[in-house]
């Protein structure tokens, strides 16, 4: 019910502008009907009747309810004003009629139900029920003029009659219109809340750093937010992009599935893990435009959950994604830190003891003849050169904190330590081959680049066969951008298994090493903006993959 | 004829031993100190044909003694043993004046070499 001291909502007050058009257009065909009526009906009462109207009258009321109409249309204010200015044309113009016509026994009575239904719907029901008493009254008056007039062969009945179905109609349409107006207004109030919710949804969602991904059963993306594409690698999500179609997303869509694979029997439907996710190497051109592009590796925190759609086919998948990159480099930067100071005291307090065993061992040595304490001493001696070059490589992780980066030609760089390297192991220069790289650049600190290099082919020296060109040292630029030197020996593969160990501090095969020549030689790359992994990777012209070590520039 | 004296100063007590074991095994004689200031006193009252220092001593460091040393009109050649193996600490003895360095561990033929190479 439409009450003009309260400003109704927006969407109510279009409803009653709608309602009072319909009204409008509804008067101008009645309008019309009747003019019809009272030129075209042969009989003889309709035609008295239209001359007793007069055809200007008709017309006058024709042109008003035009009026009404297109002012209804076009100028929404004074809505009240308006509606009671037609009903106050249409009583007029009904009770003429109806005067005209001869009173309650004419039937024209009826006509007054059109204004008055109007009026129950538009007006408040003081309004409307208002409105029937003056019709009502008016019919009365009619009726007992009438009984004057004709000294009682009138009667006020059928009037009294009319004016209770007015005002029972009147008061049911009213009664049902405020029901459906208080319906319509809560179905509009919870519109513009949900409209509200899902804006600050998608503004939340838009503007969280939290990767958030919705995905089908085929690992289709349905739905991501930016942080997501930029997660993914991605300058936008576009529909159809499948993450099991992109080798660098492979880590993700193995860890949905190992996460699918374990909900429906434990019953869990969320989890978490972490995955490193890397920029797919070039296997042809057109792939590169929609694969994972990042300036190296992101290292994601993933956590999923199951949306119940309860439909088998319908299945959707919801990942969070948190980049733990950025939060990995200030660990990184603070271990190094720490590492530095405890590294510097373990050098002095470690060192002395270390060179008093080895130097008391010597001198023993000189003046020892029996074989077996003579090999004993090599043993004291051997072991404490091995703790020696341990501590020298976490002295290294203390030093790398410092970077010294410059840009190198990686032709002459190589080239030189390849050199050197060969001249101290007293190694046959034809056994390592080295690609030509004149031409390459990268931006990194030579002493480190030396360190990881040197690195690498002592490695490779341990386990390749020592043939010529058993061990190769190789350029590769997989797209613009990106530049990679590959390590590889002739020698066993690392398998899998030992690879996921490969790099932690401390881990070894060889009884020989000191485990943390890797683990320092990928520090070293880190701290460079360069990445250090073992990876199998098709040579061209060779379908099998093989392992190398892959040092990536991001320059 | 005398044999070359030299003066070995570390506060380690074992390894002290052990470089004087070493220098009295090449024939020389040798005097010991624990401290710079020991070091000082024995550099006063003998003539020394090689200081071998530590970098590191309880009251200072074997830079410092290489520096004052070099400041005096006559003085012996030192050399540094430096427990970090960095080039910087070795440059930086150099710099200062120093004989030569050797890095621990120590290795019996590089310590002989250099004192063999300091003595007249």
């Amino acid at each position: 019910m439409l009450n003009a001291a309260v400003p109704l909502p927006r969407g109510t007050r279009d409803t009653f502008w709608r309602s009072l058009q319909t009204f409008g257009i509804t008067r101008i065909v009645i309008t019309v009907l009747l003019l019809l009526y009272l030129t075209y009906n042969p009989g003889k009462e309709a035609r008295t009747l239209a001359v007793a109207l007069g055809w200007e009258l008709g017309a006058i009321y024709l042109a008003a309810a035009l009026g009404f109409a297109l002012v209804s249309l076009y100028v929404r204010q004074h809505f009240m004003a308006q509606l009671l200015a037609q009903l106050t044309v249409d009583i007029a113009m009904i009770t003429k009629l109806y005067v005209t016509a001869g009173g309650a026994s004419s039937g024209m009575a009826i006509l007054y139900l059109f204004p008055l239904a109007g009026c129950a719907i538009l007006a408040p029901l003081v309004l409307a029920l208002f409105t029937v008493s003056v019709v009502t009254l008016i019919l009365l008056g009619e009726s007992g003029y009438q009984m004057l007039r004709s000294a009682g062969a009138a009667s006020t009945s059928q009037a009294g009659l009319y004016g209770a179905a007015f005002f029972a109609a009147a008061y049911m349409v009213n009664r049902l219109a405020a029901h459906l107006i208080r319906q319509e207004d809560l179905a509009a109030k919870r519109g513009r809340e949900l409209h509200l919710q899902e804006a600050i949804n998608r503004l939340v969602v838009a503007d969280m750093n939290e990767g958030v991904l919705v995905v089908g059963p085929k690992t289709e993306v349905m739905t991501g937010n930016p942080a997501a594409a930029r997660m993914l690698g991605q300058p936008t999500l576009h529909t159809g992009f499948r993450l099991r179609e992109h080798a660098g997303l492979a880590p993700i869509v193995q860890a949905l599935k190992s996460w699918k694979s374990g909900f429906p029997d434990s019953g869990q439907v969320d989890g978490s893990c972490f995955v490193m996710v890397k920029s797919e190497p070039a296997s042809g051109s057109s792939d590169e435009a929609h694969g994972p592009q990042y300036p190296l590796a992101a290292h994601l925190k993933l956590r999923f959950m199951k949306v119940e759609t309860g439909e088998p086919n319908e299945e959707r998948s919801v990942i969070f994604m948190r980049d733990v990159s950025e939060i990995e480099n200030q660990a990184q930067q603070l271990k190094l830190a720490s590492m530095g100071r405890l590294t510097a005291s373990i050098a002095h307090e470690v060192r002395n003891p270390l060179s008093a065993i080895s130097h008391a061992a010597s001198l023993l040595r000189e003046d020892v003849v029996d074989p077996t304490h003579a090999r004993l001493l090599a043993i004291v001696t051997e072991n404490a050169l091995r703790l020696d070059r341990m501590i020298e490589d976490i002295l290294k992780l203390s030093r790398k904190a410092q970077v010294h980066d410059k840009p190198l030609q990686l032709g002459d760089v190589l080239d030189g330590i390849v050199s050197e390297f060969c001249a101290a192991q007293s190694l046959d220069p034809s056994v390592v081959s080295i690609e030509d790289m004149r031409g390459y650049r990268v931006h990194f600190d030579p002493l480190h680049l030396r360190e990881i290099v040197v690195n690498l082919l002592s490695n490779a020296m341990r386990y390749a066969s020592g043939g010529p060109g058993s061990i190769r040292v190789r350029a590769r630029r997989p797209r613009k951008g990106r530049f990679e030197i590959h390590v590889q020996d002739d020698g066993t593969p690392i398998t899998p298994q030992v690879r996921a160990h490969l790099f932690e501090p401390f881990y070894t095969t060889s009884s020989k090493g000191t485990g943390l020549g890797l683990y320092v030689a990928r520090e070293l790359c880190l701290n460079n903006g360069a990445m250090l992994d073992y990876e199998y990777r098709s040579d061209p012209g060779s379908a099998e993959p093989t392992g190398r070590f892959v040092i990536t520039f991001a320059n | 004829m005398t044999s070359p004296r030299i003066l070995v100063i570390d506060d380690e007590a074992d390894l002290r031993e052990l470089l004087e074991l070493t220098l009295l095994k090449m024939g020389l004689e040798v005097s010991c100190a624990a401290t710079l200031a020991e070091a000082y006193a024995a550099l006063d009252h003998e003539e020394f044909s090689l200081v071998l220092t530590d970098m590191r001593l309880p009251d200072g460091l074997g830079i410092d003694l290489v520096r004052e040393l070099s400041s005096r009109p006559r003085h012996p050649p030192v050399a540094v043993i430096t427990a970090y193996g960095s080039a910087d600490n070795a440059v930086a003895a150099l710099k200062a004046g120093a004989f030569d360095y050797l890095s621990k561990p120590l290795r019996l033929e590089e310590l002989r070499l250099m004192v063999q190479s300091a003595l007249p």
